[in-house]
């Protein structure tokens, strides 16, 4: 017996179209599953690359900044957020210019770190350093910050030397709907976020816009507004192919004053930063996977005046044009892939070309370039399943640092269940950046001997040669995990600037780069976590160092460049209720000053913050009050460049 | 109507293309003619993939095997279904919800053995009397796991962790008592929530990660698809949760752990409860059934990014295995 032929789908569909306003009110049947469900492949989610490892399978101590330690610590500025990393300094040389150093820090320019928003090198490429409040990124829109303490070019590229802030945004898909956020607090604070995210078809895409602005410090002319735009866009090709392309732009107004010289006068400077990134990525399974990335990033300091009355000239005033414009274009290609079950390979190339445009210091109004290319490769070995081996190579040519070749090696040995040893050796170098390896920086007069800074020769890379001797232990039955380490850092041919005669020179003096100091530093790291349930967490970390350092001339640019202890803690409760209540406390020990030579007092620094969240009709709301310096705990620097207290309110909204 | 693969006695052939089906048609005639098979079955796919062609292969290939008998086998597209068929099958196998469906248009007269096919699938459509079963001689090898074997392989993989978060839709809700009382016995405390759309699925998953500790995913097509596959493995890793899933693809996109069967596993099946119904016909056939057997894929990279030790997939198959079934 046989059906009479099946009605045409118009008719079906029609039918359908009268007969589903009164389904719908009956409770209309829900679809029915199909095989398919079971049997239909899905795209690689979570590859190999995407995933941090283990803390007893990272071949360096790794430490993991999280969305909720983001949160709980209340801070509204990216560096901030690496106090809660040991063995991090972070220090202000105005309220908009913040400076991050790894065991060291002397100079406002992190340049001795590799620093990534989603695999793209932040890094300025003119006069070295992250320039933090110029960067088109929302501390909103950041996932976790993967801080890896240690020296990994072998892994993530040129200037990986004393580590590698890795910092990765959520992916556009877990955006989905209207988010606003606005926090308002003393010292003029107000910022104010407004991401949207949505989709269409196989696109996930998230705008963001932000408007903040502060007064900075009490006492120094270093007011801010910033106004940043970031896309994301995630496209799913196919199965097994993807893109990734963000876009992003940050303009800045920031005042100046005349801390450094008295020549300079107060007045406002406007920078603009923007980039581009496009990743596509081919993964055939969670062990084989290809990527290929461009990206371009472009930063403009307009940075003119003119000074004040010069007396030893007789008053003049001079033009300053101290703007640069950078850019750095940067396309690499990466596989992984795992050839036998205990090995796991990665290999890839880069090709770099930055690019300089800053009269004042090349004495040119032409673009200064650097070109350079690199080839890396990283093996993972598990000769026994308590043995780990990792061992990794990247050799790199530039224009300023010739060819070197950075290895890493590591051996990770699980002796008891939960408990393992690591011991890693790595050496780095991180290459001259522009104006070290050939600035021309004159006083802008037109006289014969106005030369300030020259070019004194080939500047050699920085090299550094690491090993220490880790240990991470889990104790789940108290719900407790440790990290240990125990290091030797060797930093040689470290670049400083020093005073000679020249002839030329404004005094008969002049400053020039050179190779010649070196440092060593030795000291431990212990982290501990402590989460016995969701509603409580408890991170703890002490570093402590010892710095020894010589340099020509006795300068003493690295001696004291750290502080002997450090200690950071950060508390998380939830009371239930929707309430939840944080504290930070940040310790250091006595160091010398941003910028300058002399020594500054131990700081103290606790936060607070107290947050109720709850969701009515659909709708996420958070209310939070954050305290930041509670006990005010000031000294007076020369730069006077310290954190008053701040108290400001924050409003959430989020409509999904 | 374009015909089919026929395979004569020990000969079996796999077929994609038309002008190897109109040959094999041919082939079938020419066989036919032949030699006269013991048992005639005819196989109803819903698809002409891999899955299902290798399903049919293997399920032939066994009882062959094992009876010794010359059995022909015949297999059609669920589309192809139609006037002029052979009504006198010794059995119809179908496989795939698709091929359910079109049988029921086509009414046999034979006894249907319905494969990959889904337990809500196959009860939903037998009770709305959408299922051919003649003579109420008509049975299923669901392709999904009782929930019974999902609980007790959690249980053993993820020690010390009792907070279970399902994420439901529609179809997977109508369990929602059944997971209730399977949470109540082996000791979970269990925590769902419902979506009816897609948009609901981000403040629905960010409300029961919070507490989980294990994400245990149930298919439904809304809750559970391509589309929202991406969402629900990064929230649940971004909330440090496991999720357990239920299929292959699952494991390697990012799922801590799969429970699933191959077709390949519930071919062999489907061939044992054939020869068992050969051999004794006046029996009938036996009531749907569950995968026998299945499969324990741990994605080592998510577990041990997650900080979990999870015992190798033997063992905790095994273990399950050893609890009975």
């Amino acid at each position: 017996m046989f059906v009479s032929a099946p009605p045409s789908r118009t008719r079906v569909a029609a039918a359908l179209g009268l007969l589903l306003p009164a389904l719908t009110c009956a409770g209309s049947p829900p679809p029915l599953l199909s095989e398919q469900d079971w049997l239909d492949e899905l795209p690689i989610v979570l590859s190999a690359s995407r995933l941090p490892q283990p803390a007893e399978n990272t071949p360096m101590a790794t430490t993991i900044i999280d969305r909720q330690m983001i949160e709980a610590s209340g801070f509204t500025e990216v560096p901030d957020l690496l106090r809660l990393a040991p063995g991090f300094i972070v220090n202000y040389e105005n309220g908009y210019v913040q400076a991050v150093g790894y065991h060291m820090l002397i100079d406002r320019y992190s340049r001795q770190m590799q620093v990534l928003v989603d695999g793209r090198s932040v890094y300025e490429p003119a006069l070295g350093g992250v320039p933090w409040t110029d960067l088109p990124l929302a501390i909103e829109d950041i996932e976790r910050i993967e801080v890896i303490r240690g020296p990994n070019a072998a892994s993530f590229g040129a200037n990986s030397f004393t580590a590698v802030i890795n910092i990765i945004t959520r992916q556009a898909v877990l955006d989905q709907g209207l988010m606003t956020k606005i926090n308002l607090g003393e010292q003029r604070m107000g910022e104010a976020y407004l991401r949207y995210g949505g989709s269409e078809g196989s696109l996930d895409y998230r705008v963001t816009a932000a408007y903040r602005e502060n007064s900075g410090f009490d006492d120094r002319n270093d007011d801010m507004q910033v106004k940043l735009l970031t896309l994301r866009g995630d496209y799913q090709l196919g199965l097994n192919d993807s893109l990734m392309l963000q876009l992003g732009h940050n303009s800045g107004s920031k005042a100046r004053d005349n801390v450094f010289d008295e020549l300079v006068p107060e007045y406002t400077r406007q920078t603009y930063s923007q980039f581009q990134q496009l990743r596509w990525t081919h993964a055939l399974s969670a062990d084989n996977e290809l990527t290929l990335q461009i990206y371009h990033n472009q930063n403009k300091d307009l940075n003119d005046y003119t000074t004040t009355p010069i007396v030893a000239l007789g008053g003049v005033q001079v033009y300053t044009d101290a703007r640069i414009t950078s850019n750095r274009w940067d396309a690499e290609f990466q596989h992984i892939l795992r050839p036998a079950r205990p090995l796991r390979l990665i290999w890839g190339a880069g090709i770099r070309r930055d690019s300089v445009n800053a009269p004042l210091f090349f004495a040119t109004g032409s673009d200064v370039e650097n070109d350079s290319w690199r080839l890396f490769s990283n093996a993972e070995y598990r000769p026994h399943k308590r043995v780990l081996v990792n061992a990794g190579v990247m050799l790199e040519n530039s224009d300023t640092g010739d060819t070197s070749v950075s290895p890493r090696a590591s051996i990770n040995y699980r002796f008891m269940p939960n408990h393992t040893l690591r011991l890693a050796a790595s050496r780095a170098y991180r290459d001259p950046f522009v104006f070290e390896e050939s600035p021309d920086y004159r006083f802008p007069l037109a006289i014969p001997n106005n030369v300030l800074l020259f070019d004194a020769g080939n500047i050699d890379p920085e090299r550094i040669t690491s090993l220490d001797i880790g240990y991470v232990g889990n104790f789940p039955a108290i719900h407790t995990s440790i990290d240990a380490k125990y290091f030797r850092e060797r930093l040689d041919k470290l670049i400083t600037y020093n005073n000679t005669p020249h002839p030329l020179g404004l005094d008969g003096k002049a400053l020039f780069f050179s190779n010649d100091a070196r440092a060593r530093i030795s000291g431990v790291e212990l982290s501990a976590s402590y989460r016995p349930n969701r509603a409580n967490r408890f991170n703890i970390s002490y570093t402590h160092l010892d710095i020894e350092s010589d340099d020509r001339n006795n300068s003493g640019a690295f001696s004291d460049a750290g502080p002997d202890n450090m200690l950071n803690l950060l508390a998380i409760h939830e009371f239930g209720g929707g309430y939840s209540g944080s504290a930070g406390y940040y310790y250091l020990s006595s160091m010398k000053e941003l910028e300058s030579r002399g020594i500054r007092a131990s700081q103290h620094r606790v936060d607070a913050r107290l947050a109720r969240h709850w969701s009515p009709g659909g709708r996420d709301i958070t209310l939070a009050l954050v305290v930041q310096n509670l006990f005010n705990d000031d000294e007076d620097t020369r730069l006077r460049n310290n954190i008053d207290r701040r108290v400001y309110g924050s409003i959430r909204i989020g409509i999904k | 109507m374009s015909l089919l693969t026929t395979v004569i006695g020990k000969h079996s052939r796999r077929a994609c293309s038309p002008a190897l089906w109109l040959g094999l048609a041919l082939l079938s005639c020419a066989g036919s003619l032949a030699a006269a098979p013991d048992l005639d079955i005819l196989f109803v796919s819903s698809r002409t993939s891999t899955d299902y062609l290798g399903f049919v292969d293997i399920t032939s290939r066994t009882l062959r095997r094992e009876t010794g008998r010359r059995i022909a086998t015949t297999t059609l597209p669920a589309d192809e279904l139609g006037a002029g068929m052979q009504h006198d099958w010794d059995v119809i196998v179908s496989l795939g919800s698709v091929a359910a469906r079109s049988l029921r248009k086509w009414d046999p007269a034979s006894p249907v053995v319905y494969t990959l096919i889904p337990g809500s699938t196959y009860a939903s459509l037998k009770t709305t009397r959408q299922l051919a079963c003649p003579r109420d001689q008509c049975t299923a090898i669901y392709i999904d796991q009782p929930l019974e074997r999902l609980f007790r392989i959690t249980r053993r993989a993820f020690t010390g962790r009792r907070q279970l978060a399902v994420l439901l839709g529609p179809v997977s809700a109508r369990q929602k008592d059944r997971l209730r009382q399977l949470a109540d016995e082996t000791g979970f405390s269990l925590q769902t929530a419902t979506i009816h759309e897609t948009r609901e699925l981000l403040p629905a998953l960010d409300g029961i990660l919070k507490r989980a500790e294990l994400l245990l995913s149930l298919p439904d097509p809304v809750a559970y698809n391509r589309r929202t596959a991406k969402s629900i493995l990064l929230s649940s890793y971004r909330y440090r949760v496991p999720v357990i899933a239920y299929s292959k693809a699952y494991a390697e996109a990012g799922a801590a752990l799969s429970i699933y069967s191959t077709p390949e596993q519930i071919a062999h099946q489907t061939a044992r409860l054939l020869m068992n119904f050969f051999a004794d016909r006046g029996a009938g056939l036996p009531g749907p059934q569950y995968p026998e057997q299945f499969n324990v894929q741990v994605n080592h990279h998510v577990s041990e990014s997650l900080g979990l030790e999870l015992s190798s997939a033997s063992v905790l198959k095994a273990g399950a295995e050893g609890g009975g079934q």
